[in-house]
C-alpha cells in the first residue's frame, strides 16, 4: 500500500447545477416550482465510477478532450473537491499547479507574493525565506521580482507560480495545462525540472491535451472521456487509442 | 510543526498581506480608519446638536464611543460578501481551512479598530470624561464579545454569498437599517418601551450599550454582559455551522 501515491476507488463526482442560484434570491423564489420539479436531474456527473492507482515516482499524463473531467480529477487529488461517491486516497505532500497565477495578488511584488504563496502551500515563513533566493533564481525574473505583479506578463506569472510550487519539494506535483503559457526557454527549464523531480522519485500528474509536450517524460497515460476512464496504460498505446477512437 | 502552529503562520501571513495591500494603495492608510468614524460622528453631532437641538451632555463623546465599535462591525460585515468569493483562485487551488480568510479580514479590521482607540481616549479626556486606565482590560473583553457577532455574521454572509450572489446588496441594505436600529446616535433610554422587545433582537444593541457604559461611566453591567455574550455566542455558532456545512463545496461554486 505504501508505494501508492494516489488512488481512486470507484470515484464519482457530481456537480450540482448552479442554475438554481444563478439569478440570486429573486430568481430562486420565482422559479421555486421548477427547482422542486427538476431537483433530481439538476446534477451533472463529471466523473463516473473512476478507479486508478498511481505509484510513487510515476509520471502520469492525464489526457482527454475539454470537459472530460481532467481538472476535476486533479481537484480531487489536491483535496479542494470532495468525491460524491467512492474514495480518493493520497500519500504525500502535494504541490498543485492548477491555475495560472492563482493566489498571487497583483498589488504585491513578486517577492511578497512568494511569501504568501509559499505559506499557503504549507511552508512556514522561515522556510519560505530560506528558499526565497532559490525561487527567484529559478524564476529568472531578476530585478522584476520587486515590481508589483500587475506589471507582469502571463508568462512571468507562470514562471513565478511554477518556481514556488517546485520549491516546496512536493511528493506529488499536479500540473494542469499551465506550462503552455511560458516561452520556449522556460518550458524547457520546466521540463528539465520535472526530469530532475522524476529522478528524485517525485510523482507527477500532468494534464495535457497536446500529446507532444510530455511525450518523452511520462511513463503511463490515463485517457478520460466523458468522465470515464476510456483507456489506461503504456503511453504509446493510450495515445494511439486517443488518436484513432476519440480525436 | 503542529497543525495549529501552521494555522497561526497562515493567519499572520494573510493579515499582513491585507495590511500591505491597504497601505500600498492609499497614502493616508491609518488616517482613513480614524477619519471615517470621526467624520460620521461629527456630521451627526452637527446635525443633532445644532439643527435638531438634541440636548444631551457630552453628545460628541457619546457618539464617538458607539461609532468606533460600530465601524469595526460595519466594515467587517460589508466586506464579508467578498471574503470567500474574492479569493476564488485560492479556494480552487489549495486546501487550507477557508475560515482563515474570514479571520484575516476580521483581524485586519480589528487591528484598525484597536489602533483607532487612542483617538477616542483623546476625545474622552478632552471632554472631561474620566475614563480609567484600569478599565483597559475590559475593552479587550468587550472587543472579544463583539467579535463573536462579527465572526458569526461574516461566516454566514460570506458563505451564503457563494450560493446566492445578491447577498452583497442585501447586506448593504440591512446594515443601513441596522445602523438606525442600534443606539449609536441616540441613547437607549430615548426608545419607547413597547419597541424594546423588537429592538433587543439586534445583537449590536446590547454591545453598544456595554461600550457606552464602559467609556462614559467606567461601568460594566455583568447581567448585560452575560446576556450579550450568550446571544453573540449563539450567532457565532450559527454562522460557523452554516460555514462548516457548505465548506466542502466552496471550490465548486466560487
Ligand atoms: N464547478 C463546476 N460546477 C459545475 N460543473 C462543472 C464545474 N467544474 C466543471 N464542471 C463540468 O464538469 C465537466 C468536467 O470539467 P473539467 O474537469 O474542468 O474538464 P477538463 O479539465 O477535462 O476540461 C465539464 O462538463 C464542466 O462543465
Ligand atoms: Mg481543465
Amino acid at each position: 500500500m505504501s508505494n501508492i501515491a494516489v488512488s481512486f476507488e470507484n470515484v464519482t463526482k457530481e456537480y450540482q447545477q448552479t442554475a438554481m442560484f444563478e439569478q440570486g434570491i429573486k430568481g430562486f423564489i420565482l422559479n421555486l416550482h421548477k427547482h422542486i420539479q427538476t431537483r433530481s436531474s439538476s446534477s451533472y456527473q463529471a466523473l463516473k465510477n473512476v478507479s486508478f492507482e498511481v505509484k510513487h515516482g510515476e509520471f502520469i499524463a492525464l489526457i482527454g478532450r475539454n470537459g472530460a473531467g481532467k481538472s476535476t480529477a486533479l481537484g480531487l487529488i489536491a483535496g479542494v473537491l470532495h468525491p460524491t461517491l467512492g474514495r480518493v486516497a493520497v500519500n504525500g505532500r502535494i504541490a498543485p499547479l492548477l491555475e495560472l497565477g492563482a493566489g498571487f495578488h497583483s498589488d504585491l511584488t513578486g517577492r511578497e507574493n512568494i511569501l504568501v504563496n509559499g505559506v499557503l502551500l504549507g511552508l512556514t515563513r522561515k522556510e519560505v525565506r530560506a528558499k526565497a533566493d532559490e525561487i527567484i533564481e529559478f524564476s529568472g525574473l531578476g530585478r522584476f521580482i520587486d515590481q508589483p505583479m500587475r506589471t507582469y506578463s502571463s508568462g512571468m506569472y507562470m514562471r513565478l507560480g511554477f518556481s514556488v510550487a517546485v520549491s516546496i519539494e512536493p511528493d506529488i506535483l499536479l500540473v494542469d495545462e499551465v506550462l503552455a503559457v511560458g516561452d520556449e526557454s522556460f518550458q524547457k527549464q520546466c521540463m528539465n525540472k520535472m526530469k530532475e523531480f522524476k529522478a528524485r522519485g517525485t510523482t507527477i500528474i500532468f494534464v495535457t491535451h497536446s500529446l507532444k509536450s510530455a511525450d518523452d517524460l511520462c511513463d503511463r497515460a490515463i485517457l478520460l472521456h466523458h468522465g470515464e476512464v476510456a483507456c489506461i496504460g503504456e503511453k504509446q498505446a493510450v495515445y494511439e487509442y486517443y488518436r484513432t477512437q476519440i480525436d | 510543526m503542529s497543525k495549529y502552529h501552521y494555522y497561526l503562520e497562515l493567519l499572520i501571513v494573510l493579515i499582513s498581506k491585507e495590511l500591505k495591500i491597504r497601505y500600498k494603495s492609499t497614502v493616508f492608510g491609518y488616517l482613513w480608519s480614524v477619519a471615517s468614524p470621526l467624520a460620521f460622528a461629527l456630521t451627526f453631532y452637527v446635525v443633532f446638536s445644532h439643527a435638531m437641538r438634541i440636548d444631551m451632555e457630552s453628545y460628541l463623546v457619546f457618539l464617538l464611543s458607539g461609532m468606533f465599535p460600530w465601524q469595526y462591525f460595519n466594515n467587517s460585515v460589508n466586506q464579508s460578501p467578498g471574503v470567500f468569493l474574492g479569493n476564488a483562485n485560492l479556494i480552487k487551488k489549495v486546501t487550507f481551512p477557508r475560515i482563515m480568510l474570514a479571520l484575516a479580514m476580521i483581524g485586519n479590521n480589528a487591528i484598525h479598530f484597536l489602533f483607532a482607540l487612542p483617538v477616542l481616549f483623546a476625545f474622552l479626556w478632552g471632554n472631561d470624561v474620566d475614563f480609567h486606565w484600569s478599565n483597559i482590560p475590559w475593552i479587550l473583553v468587550l472587543f472579544l464579545n463583539q467579535s463573536l457577532i462579527v465572526l458569526g455574521t461574516v461566516l454566514f454572509v460570506g458563505t451564503s454569498n457563494l450560493f446566492f450572489r445578491d447577498m452583497e446588496n442585501l447586506t448593504q441594505v440591512c446594515m443601513n437599517l441596522l445602523f438606525y436600529a442600534t443606539p449609536v446616535i441616540y441613547p437607549v433610554k430615548s426608545l419607547p418601551e413597547q419597541y424594546a422587545v423588537v429592538l433587543n433582537l439586534n445583537p449590536m444593541m446590547q454591545v453598544t450599550e456595554l461600550w457606552h457604559e464602559l467609556f462614559l461611566k467606567n461601568q460594566v453591567d455583568f447581567g448585560l454582559l452575560s446576556s450579550s455574550f450568550l446571544y453573540n455566542l449563539a450567532i457565532c455558532v450559527v454562522g460557523y455551522c452554516w460555514y462548516r456545512k457548505m465548506e466542502k463545496r466552496f471550490a465548486e461554486v466560487v
